[in-house]
């Protein structure tokens, strides 16, 4: 049979062709979109008889004529289209008439719901002096009889029938604008199925018969008390926000009312939702990992109490006999016991709040509920309605679960540009879905079940096994080629999906089947996470790895073939998390799915004349990790490098450990959690690297203590300010700061902690040059003193060189967020003493404004840096003695500490942040020194001893064998291997010291890279509007405001397998 | 022909180049691309742009508001009549499709063309008041009350960018509605002392004339600034206007991204003045071909000698709410609550508009206003902007920075609600509710089509579309007596909008049309 696309085109072209012979022009075909300005969409199940069946009756597999229809409402024509879900085509209503016609309702549709057995939907009425409802009967959800224009209004046809209008459909008015509706079911009670909601109302006394004023019969009947589904009466649910109340509505009521009024909707019950919240004692549980304990600022407290709201309900999400709403007008989410509609009561609520913004008031414009996961879980996600960027929170609400705040996840302090009671996305986010989706697998002699998780287990029987009975599970095992069973594409279980306004689908874990089967081979079972984030498994199974005949048993051997995929993390499934769109392992094969250097680090020296030699150089190399339990036995560094994995003491491919023995550098990437990892990234890491990109205004100024809170000045003799710097923000450590650092992650005390903080606090480098020649500022009194421009040269030298004069250099004794209080940097003060001896012009009144702060004159070097310097200059803030690792993200522990009663203007202090997410956010790496003279040992070492006073970690390298001399975890050096979430590695010091600006390099790839689904593959211009799962098409249906109309997303393969309009 | 136009313009005193064709008729509106009102809407300004240049020039009209209602308010009585004041029959469904509303479109004249007849049976008000011709391919047009601290004159002036001479065309307008553009005739052409952007020597110090394609128009709050996009050079051009001489081009803003098209003024908030830092008016501008919107801050150079006003871009919002975020058409900026916040201020402290945006006077106001302004003045401003692709309104919100409240409303942008196809311009203003208060709305101009949707920023909805005629190119809005107005461009006539919610059976229709309706010539 021909389509209407193609009898259209047909059409069009016979016309064409028409014309082309009366006016010899090209034709033109002119193609018609059929939805435009989709928004919401429900699905009926249509029998053949017309009348509604449950969803779950299609699609048609026992080949009954059902037909899955999708209600598709159209806000720019005020219509809901008709699409026929099993076929590329919608249904026009109207076929005499040119173009796409659909069903009429009386204003601008807003949501749209089924009932349970699919004999009517009912659309939200919003347009403005039309708020109401209206009802499609399942039995007109098609043109009326005889509308083909090949059967009707020809000679001996039958008349075309009336097409239909806004009349055709029963429809009541509401008295404020409805939002979200559902269909609730009344349960029969002892005395049977209640009619209305309050015995006394004219609807109770109708029991037993139709109800409502037209005795006639209907073209499009509609009976709700006999459709399928659950027992009981079917009640509407209907939100009106501008109210903060719902309202409850019968759905026969509404199907019964004659057709061409819009009389009032008779409103059973009515439920103002809660305007309050009582948040006393509510808090949200933060998992051990970010513990807060001893840390003040991030103590989590209770939500901020608005005094009262006006309740704003808007998205509904219906599950477990509990109707969520949330609300755009407060900071909860309603929760309703829907299991009685005439009963309707709200419960407890959950709370939108944020653990990382407490105060913020967190309103939610979106929920979604999802089914019971296999562990008889059950959650909410909500859309947080104002978060920058767009953020989705997930709330448990099992059975028996009494926090009713957002689930706090854990590794937070390995995801740390993620909130951790969030999941966040660029875009803002459109809408939320769930889908409990299994594929279960047939074994022989055996009924396939829902709902199996994957079992890793190789003691367990697994197909072809002889002697033993099939354990369903091990069905589900990986393919060693990942082209079957658990691997990332396979979506088996319960997961979500939260669409982007920019047609981009992300998908989310939260109860995947195969994830038991989804992790590496060897197993740890302690309770102490290892480097890939495995514990807690089976003692008995050492390995996930099959028996290898004559060999190993089950479990012994790490060489027998993998019951899991052997993927480099236990991480790669993590619930309420973006899903991992590749499998976490690097071969050869399937290329590079983890963290993987493209090549071991490079070093570059700087400002050297002569290359150091490989022993002379500093070292950066991979160390040992940390043995899982105390006296245990440390975990052998290893690392991907391009597909090769490179292990410590591994023939062909072993990774450089020793600062003497090895040429090469290494660092190595830990596996405990993948999403740590951008999918690539460059690093660098820098001795006295840049801490804050380079500055264009500095000023030196005096110190106006006043300004400043007590104390703050001591120890600096200026100001250095910059307004636009955001010091702390860019993570600047000073002398205090470093002295915290030293004493609690360094374990140093007394003079030795005095003095790592005064050579360790980072300092400003002023890279500017002076004032031109010409410039008439060497005129004035103030240019001409201090010996001119020579002086300058002289005090501080050129801007152009490579290594700037240390004299540049001022030491932070205290960091503000936008001023730094400075002094000269150790050891170079007394140079320009005798320079700034030649300032003499404040000799005669060095009480004057310009020679005095506060009425304290000025010192001569401040006039001399006042001299040189006399605007604003170019700087850069850099660490000292200490190297710095940089790379696309900024990795820092540093906060802005506001202090308390400085507000005009605010003045910010900066402070080591205590809170445990940023445990893992270092970027500063501590040389290890060596304490004998490896220069002059027999056979010489490769480690440089450190000066006096300046040594922070040391250890002797000479112990061990060649080839295993690096520093132990037992060393007391120990404390300076550098690990944060994306590296582990010691730097040595070099038998020649270090210089400013030597660098290692590395660059890695097999990031992180989450699981998206794209509207945008089928069209540039799409406006996501709807999502909804749809289990009889294993797909997900968006609504598509824009090009796309309605399309259906396969979960197989997250490609859009049917899509309308038809053009 | 070309030569004689020539020698015509050289005779003519340099007015803008006419091109082939008759004139264009006086009453005649001839596809209409700008409408603005006077601020006490007594006058409504509408541009025609003579698209297909048929005749020699475009035309800005100015109708008597005054008169124009009564007819409404007859019409919404349930009467019909002719542009004589006769009575007529309803017009048809069928036409109604073309020309929404209940009766036929009144056509319009001047009152000299057609004095009343005392025998109408409805008095007969002329709502046309002066006409006058400029350039053809008019893209838009402002209008600007004369503030207080300019020197005295006529009260009002429009500015109307010009493609067809790349100039922008300014008309000063009297009380009376009338035109001063140094027409000689009545109706005539304006002059070319009207016409800046096109004479470098006389204009600027750098010898910049405006570049080619200019489109998108805005003004500050006080018409110091004119900022005006050329859609096809990735610029904007920047006048200073002189309310005595007239705007003079000074600076091209080149750099931006392909495609500049809406452009809009960030009000100076009020804390600028109130703590003496620097006026640094502020616009921000659009793009087809660039998913962001620009914001750009005009600088006066007071510091040097001569000054040589510049503008420059220190940063843009990314458009990310949608799958392309590029093709912007309009935008505009609601300053609503920030204003009111600030009148609060300013009145509790005894001080007027005038006050309020004079530095030496708010300063004088002393600390305690200046924190209270200060806290005004943060009050985030929304931002709306039409994307033609997917067909969209997207919405954001500025988010002022603590130590830099003197222009940084850059947007983010968080929402994105859905338009029909086609969206070009975007005006925010007020409806009357129920309780006979304004509220406000943004109206977007769904030119394919044929939609105004009216969106309610506070209840983040669309209230209602409205169907149009053909071609709704441009819309203003009285909020004063609840009436919008949409020229309608393909068959070049008005549509009165009634935003008045105490009429539920009219409210957001249609309810009125005025003007010739004229095909065009191609669909005849």
């Amino acid at each position: 049979m021909m389509g209407k696309r193609a009898a259209a085109r047909f059409t069009g072209l016979i016309a064409a062709s028409g014309f082309a012979l009366a006016c010899n022009e090209d034709a033109v075909e002119v193609t018609q979109l059929s939805l435009q300005s989709s928004t919401e969409v429900t699905f009926v199940c249509r029998g053949p008889d017309g009348t509604g069946l449950e969803q779950s009756d299609c699609p048609d597999f026992d080949l009954m004529g059902t037909t899955m229809l999708a209600l598709v409402t159209q806000t720019s024509t005020d219509e809901v289209a008709v699409v026929n879900a099993s076929i590329p085509g919608v249904i026009d209503v109207d076929p005499v008439t040119p173009g796409f016609s659909f069903l009429r309702v009386p204003s601008r549709p807003g949501d749209i719901v089924t009932s349970p057995g699919g004999a009517a939907s009912f659309v939200g009425l919003t347009g403005v002096g039309k708020l109401g409802i209206s009802a499609l009967p399942t039995t007109c959800l098609n043109a009326p009889p005889h509308q083909n224009p090949a059967d009707c209004g020809h000679p001996g046809q039958p008349a075309c029938a009336e097409i239909y209008d806004v009349t055709s459909f029963p429809a009541c008015r509401l008295p404020s604008r409805p939002g979200d509706m559902a269909v609730l079911v009344e349960p029969p009670g002892a005395g049977g199925t209640r009619t209305g909601c309050d015995p006394s109302s004219p609807l109770e006394s109708s029991v037993g018969k139709p109800l409502g004023a037209d005795e006639t019969a209907r073209a499009c009947p509609a009976d709700l008390t006999i459709e399928g589904g659950p027992e009981g009466r079917r009640k509407l649910v209907v939100a009106l926000p501008d109210r903060g109340e719902v309202v409850v509505i019968d759905a026969q009521w509404v199907l019964d009312q004659p057709l061409g009024t819009f009389d009032p909707c008779a409103i059973e019950m009515t439920l103002p939702l809660r305007s309050e919240i009582d948040a006393s004692g509510v808090a949200q549980e933060p998992p051990p990992d970010l513990d807060p304990a001893g840390c003040d600022p991030i103590e989590p407290i209770s939500p901020p109490e608005p005094p009262s709201f006006l309740a704003s309900p808007a998205g509904f999400g219906l599950g477990g006999g509990r109707l969520y709403i949330a609300d755009q007008g407060g900071p909860i989410v309603h929760v309703l016991d829907a299991s009685s509609p005439c009963g309707l009561t709200e419960l407890s609520p959950l709370v939108a709040m944020s653990f990382e913004e407490p105060s913020r008031v967190v309103t939610t414009s979106r929920v979604a509920v999802s089914p019971l996961s296999s562990r008889g879980e059950r959650f909410v996600y909500a859309l947080d309605e104002h978060d920058q960027p767009a953020s989705v929170m997930a709330f448990d609400v099992t059975e028996g679960t009494t926090n009713r705040t957002p689930i706090v996840r854990p590794q937070g302090p390995r995801v740390p540009f993620e909130p951790a009671d969030r999941m966040r996305f660029g875009p803002p986010a459109a809408d939320i879905a769930f889908a409990l989706r299994d594929l279960p697998r047939e074994a022989p002699d055996q009924l396939a079940e829902e709902g199996v998780r994957c079992e890793p287990d190789p003691t367990k029987c697994e197909l072809g096994d002889v002697g033993c009975e099939l354990d369903l599970g091990t069905l589900y095992r990986p393919a060693s080629n990942y082209t079957s069973g658990a691997r990332p594409g396979l979506l088996r279980g319960l997961f979500g999906f939260i669409m982007l306004t920019s047609g981009q689908i992300v998908v989310i874990d939260v109860d995947d089947f195969d994830a038991p089967c989804r992790r590496p081979t060897r197993a740890n079972s302690t309770e102490f996470e290892d480097s890939r984030g495995c514990f807690g498994d089976d003692v008995s199974v050492p390995y996930y790895t099959r028996a290898i005949e004559g060999e190993a048993g089950p479990g012994e051997s790490p060489d027998g073939s993998p019951t899991v995929t052997n993927e480099v993390s236990c991480n790669m499934v993590s619930p309420h998390r973006p899903r991992s769109d590749t499998v976490g392992v690097v071969s050869s094969t399937t290329g590079v799915g983890a963290p993987s250097l493209k090549s071991l680090p490079r070093f570059a020296s700087q400002g050297t004349p002569v290359p150091p030699t490989p022993l002379q150089r500093p070292k950066v190399l991979a160390v040992d990790g940390p043995p899982l339990e105390a006296g245990g036995t440390p975990e052998l560094p290893s690392v991907y490098v391009g597909t090769t994995l490179y292990e410590k003491d591994r023939s062909n491919a072993d990774l450089p450990t020793d600062p003497t023995a090895d040429e090469e550098m290494s660092v190595t990437l830990p596996f405990v959690e993948p999403r740590s990892y951008l999918p690539a990234d460059s690093f660098s890491l820098t001795y006295e690297g840049r801490v804050t990109p380079d500055g264009t205004g500095g000023f030196l100024a005096p110190i106006v203590a006043a300004e400043l809170p007590p104390g703050a000045g001591v120890g600096g003799i200026w100001s250095f300010e910059d307004g636009a710097a955001y010091f702390c923000s860019s993570g600047v450590y000073d002398m205090g700061m470093m002295r915290d650092y030293g004493d609690k992650e360094l374990g140093l005390s007394g003079s030795a902690l005095e003095d790592f903080a005064e050579t360790h606090a980072d300092y400003v480098q002023v890279t500017d040059g002076f004032p031109v020649l010409t410039d008439t500022y060497w005129l004035s009194e103030r240019g001409q003193d201090c010996g001119g421009r020579a002086a300058c040269f002289s005090a501080f030298g050129r801007s152009d060189l490579n290594d700037l004069e240390v004299s540049r250099d001022l030491m932070i004794t205290k960091a503000f967020q936008d001023r730094l209080i400075v002094g000269p940097r150790s050891g170079v003060a007394g140079d320009l003493k005798d320079i700034a001896a030649q300032c003499t012009r404040c000799d005669d009144d060095p009480a004057s404004p310009d020679c005095s702060t506060e009425g304290v004159p000025k010192e001569k070097t401040t006039l001399l840096w006042e001299h040189c310097f006399p605007g604003g200059v170019r700087y850069t803030v850099r660490a000292s003695n200490q190297w710095v690792l940089n790379s696309s993200r900024s990795m820092h522990d540093v906060t802005a500490s506001p202090i308390p009663g400085r507000t005009e203007p605010p003045l910010y202090e900066c402070a080591r942040d205590c809170n445990p997410k940023t445990r893992l956010l270092r970027s500063r790496a501590f040389e290890i020194s060596s304490t004998v003279d490896c220069e002059n040992a027999n056979p010489p070492c490769g480690v440089g001893v450190a000066p006096k006073g300046t040594a922070v970690c040391t250890y002797d390298p000479t112990v061990g064998e060649p080839g295993n001399q690096g520093i132990q975890l037992d060393d007391k050096g120990a404390r300076c291997i550098f690990e944060n979430m994306v590296g582990r590695f010691a730097v040595y010091r070099g038998i020649w010291s270090s210089i400013r600006g030597m660098s290692f390099t590395w660059q890695t790839s097999g990031g992180f890279s989450p699981m998206v689904g794209a509207l945008t593959a089928a069209s540039v211009a799409v406006l996501p509007q709807h999502m909804t799962y749809v289990p009889e098409f294993q797909s997900l249906a968006l609504v598509d405001a824009s090009s796309l109309g309605l399309s259906l997303m396969s979960l197989d393969t997250l490609t859009i397998n049917a899509n309308w309009p038809v053009r | 022909m070309r030569l004689r136009s020539i020698l015509l313009l050289l005779l003519t005193g340099g007015c803008f180049p006419s091109g082939e064709g008759i004139a264009p008729r006086t009453t005649q509106l001839y596809f209409p691309v700008g409408l603005a009102l006077d601020e006490t809407a007594t006058h409504l300004f509408i541009v025609s742009s003579d698209f297909d240049l048929q005749f020699n020039a475009g035309s800005v009209q100015s109708w008597d508001l005054v008169a124009l209602r009564e007819k409404v308010d007859r019409i919404l009585d349930g009467e019909c009549f002719n542009a004589k004041g006769k009575p007529l029959e309803p017009q048809t469904s069928a036409s109604q499709v073309l020309y929404p509303g209940r009766c036929y479109p009144i056509r319009h004249y001047l009152a000299q063309d057609e004095p009343d007849d005392p025998n109408n049976a409805v008095p007969n008000i002329p709502i046309l008041v002066d006409t006058v011709e400029i350039g053809a391919f008019a893209t838009d047009v402002i209008h600007r009350a004369r503030p207080a601290s300019a020197p005295p004159g006529e009260p009002g002036r429009l500015f109307i960018p010009v493609r067809g001479d790349a100039t922008l065309h300014w008309i000063d307008v009297t009380a009376d509605g009338d035109f001063l553009c140094g027409q000689t005739s009545q109706p005539g052409a304006c002059d070319g002392t009207h016409r800046s952007g096109d004479d470098p020597a006389a204009e600027n110090t750098r010898g910049l004339r405006m570049l080619p394609e200019p489109y998108g128009v805005a003004a500050d709050e006080r018409a110091e600034v004119v900022m005006v996009t050329n859609q096809t050079a990735g610029a904007a051009g920047l006048f200073l206007n002189d309310w005595t001489t007239g705007p003079k081009y000074e600076f091209t803003l080149s750099g931006l991204a392909d495609r500049p098209i809406g452009v809009t003024s960030l009000p100076e908030p009020w804390a600028v003045p109130a703590l003496g830092l620097p006026h640094l008016p502020a616009f921000l501008i659009g793009y087809r071909n660039a998913a962001w919107v620009s914001l750009v801050r005009v600088y006066f150079d007071d510091g040097a000698d001569p000054p040589r006003p510049y503008a420059k871009v220190p940063s843009r919002a990314s458009v990310l709410t949608n799958s392309s975020g590029i093709d912007s058409r309009g935008l505009d900026v609601d300053a609503s609550v920030r204003r009111t916040e600030e009148r609060r201020c300013a009145q509790r402290f005894g001080l007027d508009e005038a006050q309020a945006t004079d530095p030496a006077s708010a300063q004088a106001a002393g600390p305690d206003y200046a924190e209270c302004v200060k806290t005004a003045s943060a009050v985030p401003l929304d931002t709306f902007v039409t994307n033609r692709s997917p067909a969209s309104l997207v919405v954001g919100q500025s988010r002022p920075a603590i130590a830099d409240v003197a222009s940084n409303d850059l947007p983010i942008f968080e929402t994105t609600v859905v338009l029909s196809r086609g969206p070009t311009r975007v005006v925010v203003g007020d409806v009357v509710n129920v309780d006979g208060e304004r509220e406000r709305r943004a109206f977007a101009v769904s030119f394919d089509s044929r939609r105004l949707t009216i969106y309610d920023p506070a209840r983040q909805r669309i209230e209602a579309e409205i169907t149009t005629g053909r071609g709704p190119q441009a819309f203003a809005v009285d909020p004063e007596h609840g009436l919008g107005y949409v020229a309608h461009f393909t068959d070049s006539y008005i549509g009165v909008v009634d935003l008045d919610q105490r009429h539920p059976d009219t409210y957001a229709t249609i309810v009125a049309s005025f003007g010739e309706p004229l095909p065009p010539r191609a669909s005849k």
